[in-house]
């Protein structure tokens, strides 16, 4: 199957099967008790209380590399574990 | 003339009703790029405007089948000369039958400041001809982009919202305005798309936010978010089950008398000090706390104890309807001297009275007892069932868990609470110093082996008993109190520094602690206390409406931040948590 259609399959089985809303779910409830979203909140208003002239786009160029950066390393490697037994599962679809 | 339709496609007749799917566009003159309606200047300044940078001229234009002239003179109006001009004419395509409409010119100008507040784009669109459609351009966008966020493990809401240029689906994208476009913010489809097209407005398809392709950004404006926010809150009443207020389907004439008969509250409503009337900041930082309290603010202010109606003597609960009310409608900004409530708190309940410092949790208590008192609502059975305001918003229940070592017998009770007491030192050993809330609440919920023998009933030996203390059911508003003030042999004061985050997670603390919901509350409310155990003085911190964080010095407020709150060196007495859905 090409690359394309393996992808939609995917998404497909991620979405119905309800597992891309565990995911989420579980990512953000790491990301409240790591103290991560109290982090980047204090960043971002930081940062837009530094611009002159407030801007979306500027302020995510300013704060999204950091706050990738300051994600933990034990939530990365946590989350992509469970999204590869979730591909395990249905990889002979 | 041949015409580009500008329009949202036709109700279509599936369950949805929105825009399921980009339906194809009805006009077929707009795949041929020469007869695009609008201009891109060549980006050299036009010398007959403001000598600003590039400049892009934007057409928003919409036509129907009546509409078969089109009126150069409101084209014009702007004082653009363009030979590109076209009039609105009779469209091939008879569906989009609205009222007639005038082409209007929307000036994207770069090189003009950026508001504050909104942009001129989103303001030139809403005063322009155009605005109806606009508005239910975007009514109908957010309607679809809000309820199918609710639909987590359906496909068909995630076709919805793909972007249509690399069908990516788990991504940001944003719904254009004018056309059934959806353009996602990665690979800059969006951005693409209002650059080619010339359609500078997208609407977030999760949240139904305004975004701005001319600013580069999110844009507020107070009629647009006037509907998104009411179509949030109907979904978030059926989710909750409730019935939408009445209050916002007043008919025409109620709206007028309504409209006649109120006040528009002054701008930075509800945020005054207190003046200290001696010793009195003990209830100043109290009050405080009711006053940003936001499920006791809006039931005082929407009448929850009417002070004209009340028939009570000293009653305590129509002095804090009449500081609402001040607070909330009166301009001015000096401290306010609670005379009235001082002298009816005194005569309620005569400790009170004096110059003396007081202790600002016994305070808290008193006056919660006081507004069950007074209250109209109130049950006369079990408090955790009362019906007041006071116990709706702060009463919990604690389930304490008592096991007999030998038989393993567990005896369960349930007790209600208004507050939590946390303490910061084990009894025993004065040097284990316990450092963060989190911790706190741990020890208050572990399981604590009880010095005395007592009698188990079951298999009637006398034992050394565990006690398992949890939370059986979470309060909307938990207050927290942490004991700093210990009596042992001498009364002291414990300096403690202790850490609190700005949202908890209250789940591992209750009594299904490993229930897959999520229990998140928010801080709003800091009370401190600064000096010696009796000498000492109170102020707080307290986040308002719009989620700033003030500081309440008697008189004095001063506008603090997040960062302050959680970082200064105030010894916390109470900590305010309330529960995030409602924050």
């Amino acid at each position: 199957m090409a690359d394309a259609q393996i992808r939609a399959k995917v998404n497909q089985k991620l979405i119905e099967s309800g597992e891309y809303e565990r995911l989420s779910q579980y990512l953000r409830q790491k990301l409240i008790e790591d103290g991560w979203y109290d982090q980047v909140t204090e960043l971002a208003s930081d940062t837009l209380r530094a611009q002159e002239n407030p801007n979306f786009e500027n302020l995510v160029d300013l704060v999204e590399p950091e706050a990738l950066a300051l994600v933990p390393e034990y939530v990365k490697i946590e989350l992509l574990g469970m999204i590869k037994r979730f591909l395990e599962g249905i990889v002979d679809k | 003339m041949s015409t580009v339709i500008v329009s949202r496609p036709p109700p279509s007749n599936d369950a949805n009703n929105k825009r399921a799917s980009p339906s194809p566009r009805s006009s077929p003159s707009l795949s041929s790029s020469n007869n695009r309606k609008f201009s891109v200047s060549n980006g050299l300044p036009d010398p007959s405007r403001s000598p600003s940078a590039a400049r892009k001229t934007v057409s928003v234009e919409s036509t129907s089948a009546h509409d078969s002239q089109g009126s150069p003179s409101a084209m014009n109006s702007n004082g653009t000369t363009n030979g590109k001009n076209s009039s609105a004419s009779t469209t091939s395509d008879g569906k989009y039958s609205s009222d007639s409409r005038i082409m209007s010119r929307i000036n994207v100008d770069r090189g003009l400041l950026p508001q504050t507040i909104g942009c001129m784009h989103v303001k030139q669109l809403l005063s322009s001809p155009s605005q109806e459609l606009a508005l239910n351009s975007y009514r109908q966008a957010v309607r679809v982009a809000l309820e199918l966020r609710d639909r987590t493990s359906d496909m068909s809401a995630f076709q919805v919202r793909r972007c249509r240029g690399c069908g990516e689906l788990l991504t940001t994208t944003f719904m254009c305005l004018q056309c059934p476009s959806v353009g996602c913010r990665k690979s800059k489809h969006a951005e693409a798309h209002s650059r080619d097209v010339g359609h500078i407005f997208g609407i977030d398809s999760r949240s139904g936010h305004l975004y701005c392709f001319a600013c580069k950004d999110y844009v507020y404006n107070y009629t647009l978010e006037k509907i998104r926010r009411e179509r949030e809150e109907l979904l978030e009443a059926k989710k909750l089950k409730k019935r939408y207020q009445e209050a916002s389907q007043l008919s025409a004439d109620d709206k007028m008398l309504v409209e006649q008969n109120s006040k528009a509250p002054p701008c930075q409503a509800g945020l005054r000090g207190f003046q200290n009337m001696g010793s009195t900041c003990f209830m100043s930082v109290i009050l405080q706390s009711l006053i940003h309290n936001p499920i006791i603010r809006n039931d005082f202010l929407s009448g929850g104890h009417d002070s004209n109606q009340c028939q009570r003597e000293n009653c305590l609960g129509c002095r804090i309807d009449e500081i609402f009310a001040e607070f909330f409608t009166s301009p001015t900004t000096t401290g306010y001297g609670p005379a009235l409530l001082l002298t009816t708190a005194w005569k309620t309940q005569r400790s009170l009275a004096g110059y003396s410092e007081q202790d600002a949790h016994e305070f808290l208590q008193f006056i919660l007892d006081q507004l069950h008192a007074t209250s109209d609502a109130k049950s006369s059975s079990d408090v955790d069932y009362c019906g007041c305001i006071v116990h709706r918003t702060f009463c919990g229940q604690l389930q304490s868990d008592i096991v007999c070592p030998n038989c393993k017998n567990v005896t369960v009770t349930i007790d209600p609470f208004m507050d939590l007491s946390l303490e910061l030192r084990d009894r025993k050993s004065d040097a284990s110093r316990i450092l963060s809330l989190q911790q706190c609440l741990e020890k208050f919920t572990s399981p604590e082996k009880l010095e005395t023998k007592y009698m188990c009933s079951f298999c009637s030996t006398r034992q050394e008993v565990t006690k398992q203390l949890t939370v059986k059911r979470l309060p909307l508003v938990l207050s927290i109190q942490l004991k700093r003030f210990e009596h042992a042999l001498k009364s002291n004061k414990i300096d403690d520094h202790v850490s609190f985050p700005m949202q908890l997670d209250l789940t591992p603390y209750t009594t299904n602690s490993r229930s897959k919901k999520r229990y998140v509350y928010e801080l709003f409310g800091v009370v401190c206390h600064h000096g010696k155990i009796n000498t000492g003085h109170y102020t707080c911190s307290m986040k308002n409406r719009e989620g700033l964080w003030f500081n309440f010095d008697d008189a004095m407020v001063t506008l603090s931040s997040e960062k302050q709150v959680l970082t200064s060196n105030a010894y916390r007495y109470l900590l305010f948590y309330i529960i995030k859905e409602l924050s």
